[in-house]
């Protein structure tokens, strides 16, 4: 299946494309540094997506094009069809369709897990009252519904992430993006958070863009997509020559 | 490395904070400063006047509080005059009174042809002092002529009747300057206060023994002086640098400069200590670090206070310049002038150092007793 | 949870940063409450003489500094209650003198001639009124009495020279008239040396009156004489030096207290909002708006100011009821601080907050959350 590198996974054959990157660059420091070249792809609702490449390779430039927190320098990223470049208001874009995953969970320390559920809806408009029902829910399905009022420094790292993820799906967004999702994670659970994911893929459609460095986990996937030196390559072979010629 | 450049470290690593921090302490300290200085430069000048005129003594109602409206018998000088050690008395009657041209009241001085207060203004060219057979004349000090614009050989229209300014004088007091002056007799006739006199300014004799024995008794034997019916007179003699302290007008005007400085200092060594806190707190992990490589508790609190006093001291300096700045503006201001006067003294100064090292400790002293009785190990697992 | 509750878990991260910095706004925010509560009493006290007993003028000489020094023929009263529009007119003498022993300064002495309508609105505590003919007679206020320790019978010594025997105990509805002293007039006259002389007068005009007529009236009194001087009561009140002085000084002290608890206020803001670079940037990667960043951060600063405002203003209270405890302040400071000069306490705080905050909001609002969330 990963020999297919960017190829459709046959299941999301005629599905809707939820994102597509049209020969997308970003350049830093007033162009002289090069983090991504005329990238091009498209990602279909419901596919479950990784992204591999040498550290340095340009896939957290990616990332951060993908869930808007950047924009970039050339070309254009369409969500749903429609033009992000267009958009005005890129922060209530980001709530609604895109939920986040980072690698050191970025929880905020004060605050209970069942009150860090509750933080994106604020942007919202939900009442205080659905505010909590909510996030128990979501507390429920990431199987933290017996920690929901504890501290983030009173959970384990495992236990960290997967409120992490019930924050993702606050506001129920079509798209999780995860950055090294299990880089702080022991592997046992590292793997509960990726059966997670499977699960939000499967059972609730959600599209999954996960970028890592870990071939176990990047093999969860339907389809890898490789990148080097800040363009998409076809192979793991050519992705590691890069690695190998540093 | 030193210690020190250990410490300098150590602030420059949070920069904003420690610059505001010393803005902070730099706004309390110039305040500071600034009232005292004014306060002190205000009393100074005061007291110059009587030093100016050579007066060891000056005599006025008892009981009075505001000396203005001290008002006493002319006469009264001559029994004075026989007193022992007194070489020479003279008299001031002091009114404020309307000038045409001015919105507010003018201090006025009427003294004695003869007083020995002329001595000390200096009569700028082209002018005299006020002679006996002068009539409506008038003397500016050299501010209140270049307010109201007037010269030598002018009229000057007061309480609704004119007077020639026949001098303008410089009597390098400030106070003195924003005046006029008068003879005795035109001011009591011009206020309807005839034979009235406000205070005796007393000159004791050159060549007495025991100045101060001599002071104590005269004080004692004026103040006791009785009218022809026997009844005490009422009179407070004081020696003249006493009698400006204990006006109440500068009592207040000190009491206001402290107040106002304790309240600047509070707030300031609130600001020291929060800072302090936070750097400490911030960097418990570090202070268990070195702990556990061997410094010992005194070290550690060193370290924090040098810091804090770095940072109270540096405001000191800030604020003293910034105190001087501020002086020399409000000097330069119309309204304040005569009130305002541009020197800080040096006592100011060591003030304010010492207060800043108060700040210091204020702010630095629990903060290094905290990180000092860290244990080494729990800061070392401190995130 | 509350966008509040945010607020308030923030703040409650660093306990002892919050109090404080809550505690700094409190002093600066007590002393301009107690200050400026006190000189505002002070001008409210004054200005209620004048109401209370209806004055709506007052004449004084043109030159005199104010009231205490100002020196007018007291013949001049029966001219003025002559003219067309004058209802009362009542002429006295104050002066202020001090009692060094007591550690009482600028104690209010007025000598009132004994036909003055003003005794009418004393209330005789204890002994009796001023009658005519009390030479070496003195009735004192309640506050006064108290502080200099005296009771109906004892004698008190004026100017160092005479002794005055203690008539009545009076209660003014006035509080700083409870710290003072009343003698005749003729007595006060004799003792300053001022035969025939009054400070003022306070003119009541016959009511109804507008503003035409009262300056019409005041034109008829400036015409009886030269030098003199008519202002409108309130206007008087305004201008009296003291008053002007204590408004000065406690605006003064207070803008210096204020601009200190400002800076410690943005030292502190400024502190907060480095140190969660990173959780900002994690807040604005899920979607908040740059706009509710910075609700975020100036409203924990006037949560800040508030708390700031709240302690500082009770605290302002005390101190002002204690002051009135204070001999030297009991018979100027009245103990009662006006709702006004507490909403002026909260407005400045809240300003204090705002000026502290404004900067930090606007940085983190700014912050890239890509750069913020790489951060150490």
């Amino acid at each position: 299946m990963n020999n297919h590198s960017h190829l459709l996974h046959p299941s999301h054959n005629g599905a809707p494309v939820i994102l597509r990157v049209d020969r997308v660059g970003r350049t830093y420091a007033d162009g002289s540094v090069t983090a991504l070249n005329e990238v091009s792809l498209e990602i279909r609702r419901g596919e479950y997506v990784a992204i591999m490449g040498p550290s340095g390779s340009g896939k957290s430039t990616l990332l951060n094009l993908l869930g808007t927190l950047d924009r970039p320098t050339t070309g254009e990223l369409y969500f749903e069809g429609h033009p992000l470049s267009q958009l005005r208001d890129l922060d209530a874009f980001r709530s609604r369709k895109i939920g986040f995953v980072f690698q050191s969970f970025y929880l905020l320390p004060t605050l209970t897990a069942v009150e860090n559920v509750q933080i994106p809806m604020f942007e919202t408009g939900t009442s205080p009252a659905q505010r909590v029902k909510r996030a128990y829910e979501l507390l429920e399905t990431v199987s933290m519904g017996h920690r929901c009022n504890h501290l983030p420094a009173q959970l384990s790292v495992g236990e960290r992430q997967r409120v992490a993820i019930a924050r993702a799906l606050a506001n129920d967004p079509p798209l999780l993006l995860a950055d090294e999702p299990t880089g702080n994670l022991d592997s046992r659970s590292g793997n509960d958070v990726l059966n997670l994911f499977d699960e939000l893929h499967t059972q609730r459609g959600k599209t999954l863009i996960i970028i890592t460095h870990s071939q176990e986990v990047a093999d969860r996937a339907e389809r890898i997509i490789w990148i080097r030196d800040g363009s998409i390559v076809h192979s793991r072979a050519e992705a590691l020559k890069q690695r190998e010629a540093v | 490395m030193h210690f020190l450049d250990f410490v300098l470290r150590n602030l420059l690593r949070r920069k904003v904070r420690s610059v505001l921090t010393i803005v902070g302490v730099s706004v309390a300290i110039a305040a500071v400063v600034a009232l005292l200085s004014i306060t002190g430069g205000y009393e100074r000048t005061s007291r110059s006047v009587y030093a100016g005129h050579g007066i060891d003594m000056v005599v006025v109602r008892a009981g009075v509080a505001d000396r203005s409206s001290s008002t006493l018998d002319e006469d009264l000088g001559k029994k004075m005059q026989e007193l022992n050690g007194v070489s020479k008395v003279s008299a001031t009657l002091r009114d404020s009174v309307s000038f045409e041209g001015t919105s507010g009241p003018v201090p006025l001085n009427g003294w004695p042809l003869d007083s020995s207060n002329f001595d000390a203004l200096n009569i700028l060219a082209p002018g005299r002092y006020l002679e006996p057979d002068d009539k409506e004349a008038v003397l500016l000090g050299k501010t209140l002529a270049s307010n109201l614009d007037k010269k030598v050989g002018d009229e000057v229209e007061i309480e609704g009747k004119n007077f020639k300014v026949v001098g303008i004088y410089e009597s390098g007091n400030i106070i003195e300057d924003r005046k006029a002056i008068m003879s005795l007799r035109d001011l009591q006739n011009l206020m309807d206060r005839v034979s009235q006199v406000s205070q005796f300014e007393i000159t004791l004799r050159k060549d007495l023994p025991d100045r101060t024995a001599t002071m104590a008794a005269l004080r004692q034997e004026i103040e006791n002086l009785k009218d022809e019916d026997g009844t005490k007179i009422g009179l407070a003699a004081q020696a003249s640098d006493d009698f400006v302290k204990s006006d109440n007008q500068i009592r207040l005007a000190h009491a206001m400069a402290w107040i106002t400085s304790a309240i600047a200092l509070i707030v300031g060594s609130i600001g020291m200590l929060n800072t302090m806190i936070v750097s400490v707190l911030e960097r418990t992990q570090e202070i268990g670090i070195l702990r556990a490589i061997g410094w010992r508790k005194m070290r550690i609190m060193r370290m924090i206070l040098v810091e804090s006093f770095t940072l109270s001291f540096t405001g000191a300096v800030f604020g003293i310049l910034l105190a001087f700045v501020m002086i020399q503006l409000l000097a330069k201001f119309p309204a304040a002038q005569g009130a305002v006067h541009g020197g800080i003294t040096m006592r100011t100064i060591i003030m304010a150092y010492l207060l800043s090292i108060l700040v210091g400790l204020v702010g630095g002293g629990y903060p290094a007793l905290r990180g000092a009785n860290l244990p080494p190990t729990e800061a070392l697992r401190y995130e | 949870m509350y966008f509040s509750t945010f607020l308030l878990k923030n703040l409650f991260r660093r306990p002892a940063r919050t109090m404080l910095t809550i505690t700094g706004l409190a002093v600066a925010v007590g002393a301009v409450v107690s200050l400026v509560g006190v000189s505002t009493g002070f001008k409210d006290s004054f200005m209620k003489i004048y109401e209370s007993r209806d004055v709506d003028l007052v004449v004084t000489r043109a030159g005199g500094t104010e009231a205490l020094n100002s020196g007018l023929p007291e013949q001049l009263g029966i001219p003025i209650s002559k003219l067309k529009g004058v209802k009362e007119v009542v002429g006295g003498l104050v002066d202020a003198i001090d009692f060094r022993d007591n550690g009482l300064l600028g104690v209010i002495l007025n000598g009132w001639p004994p036909d003055c309508p003003l005794f009418t609105k004393l209330t005789v505590l204890q002994g009796r009124e001023l009658n005519a003919g009390d030479n070496h007679k003195i009735i004192i206020g309640r506050v006064l009495a108290a502080n200099l320790d005296k009771k109906v019978g004892d004698k008190i010594e004026l100017y160092g020279s005479e002794d005055f025997e203690v008539v009545g105990i009076y209660e003014s509805p006035i509080v700083y008239e409870n710290g003072g002293a009343i003698v005749l007039l003729s007595e006060l006259q004799r003792l300053n040396n001022k035969p025939n002389e009054i400070s003022g007068f306070t003119v009541s005009a016959v009511k109804p009156i507008d503003d035409q007529g009262l300056e019409d009236l005041t034109q008829r009194i400036l015409n009886l004489q030269p030098g003199l001087k008519v202002t409108k009561s309130k206007e008087f009140v305004n201008n009296v030096q003291q008053i002007k002085m204590s408004g000065a000084v406690a605006w003064v002290t207070s803008a210096i207290a204020l601009i200190i608890g400002a800076i410690g206020m943005l030292n502190t803001m400024i502190m907060s909002v480095f140190e969660r670079t990173k959780e900002i940037g994690t807040l604005r990667a899920i979607g908040w708006r740059r706009s509710r960043i910075i609700q975020m951060i100036i409203g924990e600063s006037l949560l800040l100011s508030i708390g700031g405002a709240v302690l500082g203003s009770l605290a302002g209270i005390g101190l002002v009821k204690l002051l009135t405890k204070l001999p030297v302040a009991s018979g100027i400071v009245s103990g009662d601080i006006s709702t006004h000069v507490i909403v002026q306490g909260f407005i400045v705080a809240i300003l204090v907050g705002a000026a502290g905050s404004i900067y930090p909001a606007i940085w983190g609002a700014n912050l890239l959350p890509t750069e913020a969330l790489r951060r150490k």
